[in-house]
């Protein structure tokens, strides 16, 4: 079942001489469930396509559509709810809330809602992430890996529809970052999220079930490899 | 919001140096809106209090009422408290002693209960009465009781006879009854003494207590009400004639002109509106600086599923945050400043109002609630308003910005200035430290704001004083005498001379006259002043066409003091002193002038010293300066009088006369009359000329004397012997005799007296009952009154400064935090410690100079202002406050920058490199 679909999405920036097409009439589609790796090389587009998939950026002209609903044909107040809710994103330097401990940057989300946390989901969620004994830490307090572990929790706190992750081990070594892919794959299979990726790594993205290709904000390529 | 809630308060714990900035901010801020309305509060209950112990605490009053018209009002449901004194008799004392014969009678008064509460009686010694039989007395019942022989002192037990009618015109209600005798106990005295006026005391010289053992036959009733219905119960007929106290009620609003209340509101509201605009910069960049601080947050959060509201929550509960512990702060430490300043000014303050200082009235902090809360309130408004552009920018900031980290980082529209030229001249520091001011400008914009708000402030301040130091000197005591001490003996002179505080006196008796004096015997620049002077001032005439008559002041100074003034002058004193015809000295007027503009207002004002006769006038004659009584019962109405001289030398006196009132076609009427000399020449005869005829009668309508013929005139002197005042009239000549030449019956001798320590001897002079004038008491209050006006200005500058010192550190210190990054980068490339200090002196020199190419054209501008509302002409540049503010700017921004950056040369490059601000 188709999950996101993208319909010929443009991102222009700056004006007259100093224009930049960040992205040229992109169209695709992602079945529900799927491991999605979007790779390119530097300045090929990838990040800012995931930020208008994630709505905390406007595309220029084109239509995005997740479980059937036109995102940015939302509100303001809608669109916020809808990143809190609908997607998880996770970042390449990892962006927590310094004042917060662990457990507020996990359960952000939830707490935005204003609802009642689940401990019981949150206690998988820091057993899974490997984060028991440390929910009273502040980011400061934590290793770099630890600290994009915790931004997956937040990402996965609310079981989003969707997973977003830009580069998710690029300030990572290679120990922690097959660590930190593993934990999103099984997160993947576990909750069944489509988790969509992008990186430069080709061995993270040869674990992916599909590869698009951008470059020059084009897809050049778009492979299912399992 | 709980997570908000948690949020900032983390936030706030985090930036602890900004938290706590932000929260002395407005303590500041709450202090001063206190310390407004708590004064506001304490001077209007100081002012009342001074006005009910002067005339009382009462809204109407009825007069010559009737027992029945107090009935009625006793169960007037409008009035909430009724005084009452009743005539419940009268007492006659007659009796003669040597120097003078008494036939008085008084009325004895019973007041109740309330009336003692309500209506000040001039207790001075012993107690009110408390019952029938007890009696307090004026000063003077009990002169008139040591006169004729009976007790008069405290506890003493006095027999009056008491009639219950007096026959006269006068009074309203005569009532017959049998007259009886009383015995009294004498239990207190009051110094006042009966007299009638318009809303003033009508007291009985004799009070005693309305315990109903006697039947009151009239009485005065005083009333309190609600304020607002107290001209409603004026218009009740509860006796013949009633008055309204106006003065007590303007203190509760109900007035026909002002109100003390909106008085004081007004200036409060003023002055609250320049400490919520100090406060506003400074909190508003609390917030802005927050929202800079916690942009990649904000941006974050956003990203996560945030709204808009619940980011502008965020910055609003960091605003509630401060304001809950830095207004309850604020009011006390603004309460407590005041009561504590008032209590250090004590002595200055309370001469502020004399039946104040009469009453032992004391200006102190009244805490009151409504106060606080108003304050509170007030600063809580201003909080919020700082918060809210803040909070509108938090919410603009897209999710975006804060993933890329681009931070706040604006290109500016023209682009970053290459600097070249600065480079050239001031090296490569100097020219980053002009791009860094280029792209921070906004954000410094509060700052310099406020840094120009308190040079203005200051400067303000400054002239303000100033022009009040200006006009107490024109207020000060310029004689070169403080005390005029009327002595009756040789004895009390020594004794004064002997005392230590006198530095130096001179015996005065005053004496006076007038003269005809020829337009051309004037000084021509005296004339020229005076005509000029008297074409403003319409009240003066100009100089007549051929005499003038001018007031002489006659000053008979001490032999001795004369003779020495005399030689230190170098004028040989022998024809001034010892002979039968003293040359008079004459004295240099001292005038004032002001120009005026086209609008009528002085401009400017000038003094000099003027001799006023011509050199060569070496006479003048004396003639009556009044017009004798025989003259005015002939003539009666007399209006207007001018005196000239005719060719043949005949002094001409001009009257006017008023016609009858009653008589509606009146005119009126000229008459002349001679004035000539008759036997030695100190009299005068005056002879009506016939209006028709011109003839002057036989017979003199009145015959007067003058002290003496003539003076003969010596030298003029612009200096002043001891004890002579100035001449500062244009109207008057003052000439100096020797004392021992005073006729006998001339005025009072005084001794003028210049003092080294003025309570010292004014303590003296009261304690041993001299009568005396005190030339230095006025000079003295404004003087008290100028200090304490100083204290409140500085010390409301210092407080808006310390908010601009907030604000400044603030602003620098965050700044320079955020550059945390750039700051290792410089180093970690090479950039020497010197250099990072010159690139941030640069920084500071324009900061500094820009708030001061605000400041300094606001502060002349707001001299301007304040020279123009208090009314000086002469404008003078600022220009001592001027330097003192501009200091004032550029070290507090060197040494804030200077202590930011300290902090980051310390740190490693890389760790300032890798942090994430």
């Amino acid at each position: 079942m188709e999950v996101l679909r993208v319909e010929h999405l443009s991102k222009i920036y700056g004006a007259g001489e100093n224009q930049i097409h960040a992205l040229h009439d992109i169209s695709f589609s992602v079945e529900d469930g799927q491991f999605l790796a979007i790779i390119g090389p530097s300045g090929s587009g990838k990040s800012t396509l995931l930020h208008i998939l994630g709505g905390v950026d406007r595309p220029s002209s084109g239509e995005v559509y997740l479980n059937g609903q036109d995102v940015f044909a939302q509100s303001e107040e809608q669109l916020a709810i809808f990143r809190r809710r609908q997607v998880g994103l996770i970042y390449q330097f990892y962006n927590l809330i310094p004042v917060l401990n662990v457990t507020e940057n996990i359960t952000l989300p939830v707490l935005l809602d204003g609802r009642e946390i689940n401990q019981e989901h949150l206690n998988d969620l820091l057993d899974t992430l490997n984060l028991r004994g440390r929910e009273k830490h502040l980011p400061s307090q934590l290793s770099g890996g630890q600290q994009q572990r915790v931004s997956i929790g937040r990402a996965l706190m609310n079981a989003p529809a969707v997973v977003l992750a830009d580069e998710p081990t690029g300030n990572l070594d290679s120990k922690n970052s097959q660590e930190i892919i593993e934990l999103l794959k099984s997160s993947n299979r576990k909750y069944g999220q489509t988790l969509i990726v992008i990186t430069h790594d080709e061995n993270i993205a040869l674990q992916a079930d599909r590869i698009i290709a951008i470059e020059d904000g084009r897809i050049v390529r778009d492979e299912v490899v399992r | 919001m709980k997570l908000i809630r948690h949020l900032t308060w983390q936030n706030m714990k985090h930036s602890k140096a900004r938290t706590i900035v932000t929260i002395l901010g407005i303590i500041l801020s709450a202090a001063m809106f206190t310390a407004v309305t708590t004064m506001g509060i304490s001077f209007r209950a100081y002012m009342l209090a001074a006005e009910v112990a002067e005339n009382g605490d009462y809204f109407v009053c009825y007069n010559y009422g009737t027992m029945e018209e107090l009935r009625k009002l006793q169960q007037d449901k409008s009035v909430t408290k009724l005084g009452a004194v009743n005539t419940i008799g009268y007492t006659n004392f007659r009796y003669e002693t040597d120097s003078r014969s008494v036939d008085d009678t008084l009325i004895i008064g019973a007041g109740n209960r309330e009336f003692f509460e309500m209506v000040p009686v001039g207790l001075i010694e012993g107690r009110l009465p408390k019952t029938g039989s007890e009696l307090m007395i004026t000063g003077a019942v009990q002169e008139y009781l040591r006169e004729s022989g009976q007790p008069c002192e405290i506890g003493a037990r006095i027999t009056l006879p008491i009639a219950v009618s007096y026959e006269t015109e006068d009074v309203v209600l005569p009532v017959s009854g049998k007259p009886y005798e009383k015995t009294f106990t004498i239990v207190g005295v009051s110094e006042y003494i009966q007299y009638f006026e318009d809303n003033q005391l009508d007291l009985s010289s004799l009070l005693t207590y309305d315990d109903g053992s006697a039947a009151g036959i009239w009485g005065r009733f005083f009333v309190k009400s609600d304020p607002k219905e107290a001209y409603a119960l004026a218009e009740k007929p509860y006796g013949p004639s009633c008055t309204v106290n106006q003065s007590l009620l303007d203190f509760y609003g109900v007035t026909k002109y002002y109100s003390i209340n909106d008085l004081i509101a007004t200036f409060a509201a003023v002055l609250m509106g320049i400490i919520m605009a100090g406060s506003v910069t400074l909190i508003y960049n609390a917030f802005s600086i927050s929202v800079s601080e916690r942009t990649k947050q904000f941006g974050l959060l956003s990203s996560v599923g945030a709204t808009r509201k619940q980011i502008r929550q965020s910055v609003f509960t960091e605003a509630v945050g401060v304001a809950a512990v830095g207004i309850p702060l604020g009011i006390f430490c603004g309460y407590a400043g005041i009561a504590i300043t008032l209590r250090l000014t004590h002595g200055l303050v309370d001469n502020l109002l004399f039946s104040a200082e009469k009453n032992d009235i004391i200006l102190r902090a009244v805490p009151s609630v409504p106060a606080f809360v108003l304050a509170g309130l007030i600063a809580l408004v201003t909080v919020l308003i700082s918060a809210w552009i803040p909070a509108r920018r938090a919410t603009k900031i897209t999710p975006i910005s804060a993933i890329r980290q681009t931070g706040e980082f604006v290109v500016p529209k023209h682009g970053i200035r290459a600097g070249k030229l600065t480079q050239k001249f001031f090296g490569l520091p100097a020219a980053l430290a002009r791009k860094y001011y280029t792209v921070n400008k906004r954000k410094y914009r509060a700052t310099i704001i406020s840094l120009t708000i308190s040079m203005v402030l200051f400067v303000a301040a400054g002239s303000f004083v100033q022009r009040l130091n200006g006009t107490a000197e024109e207020q000060a005591n310029t004689d070169n005498f403080d005390f005029e001490i009327i002595v009756d003996s040789v004895e009390q002179v020594e004794q004064l001379r002997a005392h230590p505080a006198l530095k130096d006196s001179a015996l005065v008796a005053h004496g006076y006259g007038s003269a005809a004096i020829l337009e051309t015997d004037f000084d021509e620049d005296y004339r020229t002043l005076w005509e000029a002077k008297a074409q403003e001032n319409l009240n003066m005439e100009n100089i007549s066409e051929n005499i003038s008559s001018k007031y002489v002041r006659i000053e008979y100074l001490e032999d001795s003091v004369l003779q020495n003034f005399l030689m230190e002058q170098g004028i040989d004193p022998t024809p001034y002193l010892g002979s039968e015809e003293p040359l008079a000295l004459v004295t240099d007027a001292q005038l004032t002038w002001y120009s005026y503009d086209e609008t009528g207002r002085p401009v400017d004002r000038q003094r000099s010293s003027e001799q006023i006769l011509r050199d060569g006038v070496d006479t003048i004659t004396l003639i009556p300066s009044f017009i004798p009584d025989g003259v005015l019962e002939r003539l009666e109405r007399v209006a207007n009088d001018s005196l000239r001289m005719e060719p043949d030398g005949t002094i001409l006196l001009t009257v006017m006369v008023a016609p009858d009132p009653e008589d509606e076609s009146g005119e009126n009427l000229w008459y002349e009359m001679e004035v000539r000399p008759v036997g030695n020449g100190t009299d005068y005869a005056y002879y009506i000329r016939d209006p028709k005829t011109g003839i002057a009668e036989d017979e003199p309508a009145d015959v007067v004397s003058v002290e003496r013929a003539q003076l003969r005139l010596g030298a003029s002197v612009r200096d002043l012997p001891i004890g002579i005042r100035e001449n500062t009239d244009y109207d008057a000549i003052t000439v100096i005799l020797p004392l021992s030449s005073a006729p006998a019956e001339a005025d009072t001798v005084s001794l003028m007296a210049a003092t080294s320590d003025y309570e010292e001897l004014l303590t003296f002079l009261e304690e041993q009952n001299y009568s005396f004038v005190d030339y230095l008491e006025s000079q003295m209050e404004y003087r008290d009154y100028i200090t304490m006006i100083r204290i409140f200005s500085y010390g409301f500058i210092a407080l808006i400064s310390l908010i601009c010192i907030c604000n400044v550190f603030n602003t620098i210190s965050t700044n320079i935090a955020l550059r945390r990054k750039d700051f290792g980068m410089l180093r970690s490339v090479g950039m020497k410690n010197r250099e990072i200090n010159q690139m941030m002196a640069f920084e500071c020199l324009q900061y500094g100079l820009k708030a001061m190419l605000w400041g300094i054209p606001l502060s002349i501008l707001t001299r301007l202002l304040i020279d123009r509302l208090i009314g000086q002409s002469a404008f003078a540049l600022p220009v001592r406050s001027i330097f003192i503010a501009a200091g004032f700017i550029f070290v507090t921004v060197f040494i804030t920058m200077f202590y930011a950056v300290s902090k980051l040369k310390k740190e490693n490059p890389m760790e300032a490199i890798r942090s994430e601000s």
